[in-house]
């Protein structure tokens, strides 16, 4: 079974450390540990398959003494380790290092406990995000932090990418919701960070630990905050003639101070591809764009919060705005905001998604200069964001097979990640750098920066053994940082 | 192996955006966590065969049939990835580079080309399981056979009595006003199991003013047999149907089976032309009620019923609501939710005999979220299904009735106040 | 100071920069020189030079956390932000302001009067400033509504400890650019670098405040009936205040025993008059007295002179009331942030007091503590009193970690030295 070299693929791995895979087999079963070549194939990418690495085994483990005797049986063999939640990642953040052991945690999935009069959960890091907000439903609580893969993604994932999603305006993405967590650190021990009240003395690891995209360690247990469900909730469409438009009424909206639960505009290439296909919402194809309006809150308060909603609309240009009658309707305003991405994968057999934020004021010509930026290169692009937060989604649909026009989408991407710096902002709201951005992030931080981020990730993996090659450019900083560090060389592209 | 099979295939897999939506759906990779066993890993090692970057080899042959085939994951991908159809591509590039083997393979063989195309055959075999069951030869037998022969020897079905075997007759006339006229698709393994549900299925037509026709020359669907990496016999299987179907001048042909149905929708696909009249005409039997307007079933039914979905007719043919629409305009009758009712029983066509572990597995997950609902009946639409509910609700002890919602809408025609509506054909 | 070390501090910083005055004490510590460097840059050069000569100092913004953390170290001079002041970007259209960290928080409130945010910050202490409050991570009765500190910053500069001036997050919302190191100096009490400047995200300014107060009797139940309170969707700060205390925040109540409950409402008017109808309904609240949060304020933030303990423990709300009972048994005077599970204990110490006294009072919160699902903090007392345990109470596991970080981010234990959790 020879897995022949590939354009963009990974080359064939090379042999694993004598006895790697006996002593892997060892602690979590030879069933739970792959290492056929097919199936290592598998594994190859996350949710980003322009990034590929082909590792040595992909074990999974039932629980964190596994993931702990995991790690140490690595390190016995010098072998870098990746963490892997349900590899739903926009960033090739849980992409294998090459020669390394991909470590896939979503058998961790247990709801360890309910905690509803301190309003918090415990939960395994396999855990699906929507399964958990389905478990606290019973007692009038939900999980704040809902990323658009929340039926696939695991709070394991969205603790190493600092996951948001749209209601992330009003509640906070999942850094505010992490009250601790336990962690298998590098060196393969157990580590308890944090605290359930929310006060942790010390440093404050797990909000370093957030958001680290699995260098740090592994996550193997977390205790979440949740919020109780709002009294009520009303939830508006407001039809615009463009998409400048549209922000501008964002812009509105935030400057009057209001904070609803979610504020999306879907642009007019999105309304077209969504109309078109399965998911149809019944949006006027003639639509500039759409926002999408939810508030949420005591029933008293919302009937004012609407009508300023609707007054602020109008007095950006909406044409209409509609407000759901019921959770039927609601349903439908939705639709057209989640059926997007689906539907501009139907476009082309390749999908290229950004991330970016930048204030919200600048949204409107951000987003003039993104299109134009893709018209100039003679691409496919459409936008879907939470203009709430300023964070940007535009979609490149594209067909890897055709080397020149991949090329132009990474040029576009470049571009478009230039300007939204250039307005204030950065090049990732919920993504996260993974191998995706890794030499971007200069674009943001200097040197300097980047050099204080490396001594965090030397006090945690001195050896540079955990996810190594992610979110830093080049070798030079943490090899620096880390005289011990070895592994960073080893991630392709 | 020829090359154009390969380059279809590869075609299909790219819809695959790589998102993941898929996994969670999937009963083997709930049951694993492992990437390679899901709709996803899947997808990507049919494209990297495909591309040459892999050999077409055991992996894909394990896999191609650890899928349950369920295609829940269809459901749930938004990009629209037709799983099921690349998963029989898959199937037929094992068969033919013949990678297969071993006794769940011939145990498939026998049961696949051997029994269910030839009905005068499988009526044997049913009467020989009939005759071993009633003499108790079974339960003998069971204590020296080997643990894998005993499995399956456990999940063969109670043959029901003779009366429920007769052949339905040629033509039952609609009672009261007539709204129009139906062919019956009775199947194979339908008529010497689940006897009872056609009758159940002719009653309720005819009592809903449809004159029901069941052909005589009809047969097996092929669906197993599509499924099974054998397109050609499903193809000369359906070819039969249609030729049946095709004088008995219907305004539908109904399917209570949601397997046969599913497959009889494809027909047209999988013998353009020859093949359209029937997938056109094909409907499951909970779906053309509702369409038609279910005539108020007056008897009282009092009881719990859980419906579940069967993997055919919510993933396959998009039907969800309407059988539970049918259920809830029974008087009496309560409907109640259990979870995850559109997750697969682990049935899966002869799936319980290739793969009994895995079957198995699957089905300890339906059972506890059905034991939590402790209705009084658990109502599924596939013959399949609901000998892997009845084995299940054994295995726990539940005091449930599995039965097909037809069955359930028949009991309430039946106790009706008017007179007529009990009068059964002599038959039954 | 050494003439030398003078000379180089003078270089680094400026002439003017360098101070030196009647001594300070700082726990124990008496510091006779304050280094005032006037810009960032000036700030980096500091550091630098501190490193070089391996001088400790005492970073100090308005003095008023001051007395958090252990007993310095190895410190012998002042490092002032003071003279780091100043709005450097207000977006009254995002909502966020850029200040630096010597700003008073009073000097930022009065930045935004005139626009229709405001800063969700309100720790006690008049000379607080944005730095001192992100390092101490302190919070005031409205800690409810605004949130943590943590919550709150966008971006961050700091001044690691070897004058390497690092930048992290940014002025959006939304951010997961590289490693979050703000979270790491918040609330690190200096000791991993100076805060420089900030990224404040803003509130608006709501259209209604109202404060209501009520007398809760003594009862096994006082706190859960605060927390419910606490969860109206309105409620800003919610407290309770021992009876004992009560006059001095609330002179019209007078509650006999038990607590007095203050409720300060905001936000919309409908939603705060529906919240402050369930307060008068459930717990017979009245309207309170105006500056009734400002005097709750105040009182969190005292102690009884340089003679008394004040300790902070955080605890979980559903175990709020049982804490309560072993801090009442032990004889401390309790201060309560329902909705957050913040509870402050205060003991007097008598002129005769020693450490087995300070050890005994130790014991009791801890016990309370540990009664409350959570841990506690000594923020303030004699520094004799600090000798006898760790102000941070148990040693923050994994120690090793906290150390590897403390000596990657000032090699030269140079910040605040002595002063964090196990002598970091």
């Amino acid at each position: 079974m020879n897995a022949s070299g590939s354009p963009g693929g990974a080359a064939p791995a090379g042999a694993a450390p004598a006895g790697l895979i006996e002593a892997l087999r060892a602690v979590v079963g030879a069933p739970a540990c792959l290492a056929r070549p097919e199936e290592l194939l598998s594994y190859e990418c996350d949710g980003l398959t322009l990034h590929a690495g082909r590792p040595l085994a992909v074990v999974l483990p039932r629980d964190k003494q596994e993931i702990a005797r995991v790690v140490r049986a690595c390190r016995r063999f010098g072998v870098p380790f990746v963490p892997r939640g349900a590899g739903t990642g926009l960033s090739g953040g849980s992409t294998p290092i090459e020669g390394g052991v991909v470590i896939e945690c979503s058998r961790l999935d247990r709801i360890l406990a309910i905690d509803p009069p301190n309003r918090l959960a415990v939960v395994e890091p396999g855990v699906v995000n929507a399964a958990l907000s389905q478990a606290v439903r019973p007692f009038g609580l939900f999980y704040a932090p809902d990323p658009s893969s929340q039926a696939a993604c695991t709070i394991g994932g969205n603790v190493a990418e600092n996951s948001g999603g749209p209601h992330t305006l009003k509640y906070g993405t999942t850094v505010n919701h992490v009250l601790a967590l336990e962690l298998v650190l590098p060196d393969g021990e157990l580590a308890r960070l944090g605290s359930p009240t929310g006060w942790a003395p010390g440093y404050d690891l797990v909000g370093a630990v957030v958001g680290s995209e699995g260098t740090l360690g592994i996550v193997c247990e977390v205790t979440v905050r949740l919020h109780a469900i709002p009294e009520a909730i009303e939830t508006l469409l407001a039809i615009f003639p463009d998409v400048v438009s549209a922000c501008r009424a964002v812009g509105g909206i935030i400057r009057s101070g209001l904070v609803p639960a979610a504020l999306e505009i879907v642009d007019r290439r999105t309304i077209e591809a969504v109309e078109a296909s399965v998911y149809a919402a019944g949006l006027p194809r003639d639509a500039g764009a759409v926002l999408l309006v939810e508030l949420d809150g005591p029933g008293a308060a919302l009937p004012h919060q609407v009508e300023r909603i609707r007054a602020l609309c109008g007095d950006a240009g909406a044409s209409r705005v509609d407000v759901a009658r019921d959770a039927a309707e609601r349903d439908r305003f939705w639709r057209a905001r989640k059926g997007a991405f689906g539907a501009m994968g139907r476009l082309a057999p390749d999908l290229y998604v950004h991330d970016a934020v930048v204030p919200r004021a600048r949204l409107p010509e951000v987003l003039a200069r993104v299109c134009e930026i893709a018209d100039r290169h003679r691409l496919r692009l459409s936008n879907v964001f939470h203009a709430g937060d300023g964070n940007l989604h535009p979609n490149i649909s594209f067909d890897r097979r055709d080397a020149d026009e991949l090329a132009r989408v990474l040029a576009a991407g470049r571009e478009i990640l230039e300007v939204c710096v250039e307005a204030g902002g950065v090049i990732s709201g919920e993504h996260g750098i993974g191998a995706e951005k890794r030499e971007y992030i200069r674009l943001v931080f200097e040197d300097d920066d980047l050099e204080a981020m490396c001594r965090l990730r030397g006090a945690f993996d001195p050896d540079g053994v955990c996810n190594p090659g992610k979110i830093f450019p080049t070798t030079r900083f943490c090899v620096e940082a880390n005289p011990k560090a070895r592994g960073y060389d080893r991630v392709p592209l | 192996m020829s090359d154009a099979p390969l380059a279809e295939l590869r075609e299909a897999t790219l819809d695959c955006v790589h998102c993941g939506l898929c996994l969670p759906v999937c009963p083997t990779y709930r049951e694993t966590g492992s990437e390679t066993s899901s709709p996803r890993g899947r997808i990507y090692l049919m494209r990297a065969i495909a591309e040459g970057r892999a050999a077409l080899g055991p992996l894909l042959a394990e896999e191609a049939y650890l899928c349950l085939g369920c295609r829940a994951c269809e459901t749930a991908c938004p990009s629209g990835v037709r799983f099921g159809r690349l998963l029989e591509g898959a199937r037929a590039e094992v068969e033919r580079a013949g990678l297969r083997s071993g006794p769940a393979k011939r145990v498939e063989t026998l049961a696949l080309r051997a029994l269910l195309p030839r009905p005068l055959r499988l009526r044997l075999a049913v009467d020989a399981l009939a005759l071993v069951q009633r003499l108790r030869l079974d339960r003998l037998a069971r204590r020296w056979l080997p643990p894998r022969l005993r499995e399956l020897a456990d999940a063969a079905p109670r043959v029901p009595p003779r009366s429920e075997r007769r052949p339905l007759p040629h033509l039952v006339a609609a009672q009261g006003e007539r709204r129009g006229r139906v062919g019956l698709f009775v199947g194979c393994v339908m008529p010497e199991l689940f006897g009872r549900v056609h009758a159940a299925t002719v009653r309720v037509l005819v009592q809903n003013g449809f004159d029901v026709v069941v052909p005589r020359e009809q047969g097996c669907c092929g669906a197993l047999h599509a499924h099974a990496g054998d397109p050609e016999l499903a193809r000369e299987l359906a070819r039969r149907n249609a030729a049946a179907f095709a004088t008995a001048r219907v305004d539908a042909v109904v399917v209570n089976a949601a397997g046969c149905g599913a497959a009889l929708r494809e027909a047209g696909a999988w013998l353009p032309g020859e093949g359209d009249a029937l997938a056109d005409a094909a409907r499951d039997v909970c779906e053309w009620l509702d369409a038609a307007g279910l005539r108020p079933p007056p008897g009282r039914v009092e009881g719990r019923v859980c419906y579940d979905d069967p993997c055919h007719l919510v993933h396959g043919q998009g039907v969800r609501d309407a059988p539970r629409r049918l259920l809830a305009a029974i008087p009496g009758l309560e409907l109640a939710r259990h979870e995850d009712p559109s997750s697969c029983c682990g049935a899966a066509g002869i799936y319980n005999l290739t793969h009994p572990a895995m079957s198995r597995a699957v089905l300890e997950r339906k059972m506890r979220s059905l034991a939590a609902a402790d209705p009084d009946w658990i109502a599924s639409g596939n013959p399949g299904c609901l000998m892997q509910l009845a084995s299940g609700v054994a295995g726990l002890g539940l005091r449930a009735k599995v039965v097909h919602p037809i069955e359930l809408l028949d009991l309430s025609y039946r106790r009706g106040p008017d007179a007529a509506a009990r009068r059964k054909p002599a038959w039954i | 100071m050494r003439p030398a070390d003078a000379e180089a501090l003078r270089k680094a910083a400026g002439d003017a920069a360098l101070e030196e005055h009647p001594a300070v004490e700082v726990d124990g510590t008496q510091l006779g020189w304050t280094l005032r460097p006037a810009d960032g840059d000036a700030l980096v050069r500091s550091v630098r030079a501190l490193a070089e000569r391996r001088l400790g100092a005492v970073v100090r913004g308005g003095g008023s956390k001051l007395g958090f953390g252990n007993p310095p170290r190895g410190a012998s001079l002042l490092l002032s932000t003071s003279a780091l002041a100043g709005v450097i970007e207000l977006d009254a259209d995002e909502g966020v302001v850029r200040a630096r960290a010597g700003t008073r928080l009073a000097a930022l409130r009065e930045a935004l009067r005139e626009t229709g945010w405001e800063l969700p910050f309100d720790p006690p202490g008049a000379n607080a400033t944005l730095g001192g409050t992100l390092a101490a991570a302190a919070v005031g009765p409205r800690h409810l509504g605004f949130g943590r500190p943590r919550d709150l910053v966008l971006g961050l500069d700091a001044v690691l400890g070897d004058g390497v001036r690092a930048r992290c997050g940014g002025r959006v919302v939304k951010n997961v650019t590289g490693y979050d190191l703000m979270k790491l100096q918040i609330g690190a009490h200096g000791s991993l670098g100076v805060i420089e400047s900030a990224w404040i995200r803003l509130r608006a300014r709501p259209a209604c405040e109202r404060v209501l107060s009520a007398a809760v009797g003594a009862r096994p139940d006082a706190a859960a009936r605060a927390v419910a309170a606490a969860r109206l969707a309105s409620a800003r700060a919610v407290a309770l205040v021992d009876a004992g205390l009560a006059p001095a925040v609330e002179p019209s109540l007078a509650p006999r025993d038990g607590f007095l409950l203050v409720a300060e409402l905001a936000g919309d008017e409908a939603a705060v008059a529906q919240d402050a109808a369930r307060l008068a309904a459930g717990l017979g609240a009245v309207d309170g007295s105006p500056g009734a949060v400002a005097r709750l304020r105040a009182l969190q933030g005292e102690t009884f002179g340089p003679a008394g303990l004040r300790f902070r423990l955080a605890l979980l709300p559903d175990r709020l009331d049982e804490a309560c009972a072993v801090l009442a048994r032990a004889g401390a005077e309790r201060l309560l942030h329902a909705g957050t599970g913040l509870a402050y204990a205060r003991f007097a110490l008598e002129p005769d007091a020693d450490a087995a006294r300070v050890d005994r009072a130790w014991s009791a919160v801890r016990r309370a503590a540990r009664a409350g699902g959570g841990h506690a903090v000594l923020e303030s007392g004699p520094a004799w009193a600090k000798d006898v345990r760790d102000v941070f109470g148990e040693l923050p596991e994994p120690f090793a970690l906290l150390r590897a970080l403390k000596q990657r981010f000032d090699p030269s234990r140079v910040l605040n030295p002595g002063r964090f959790a196990g002598g970091l």
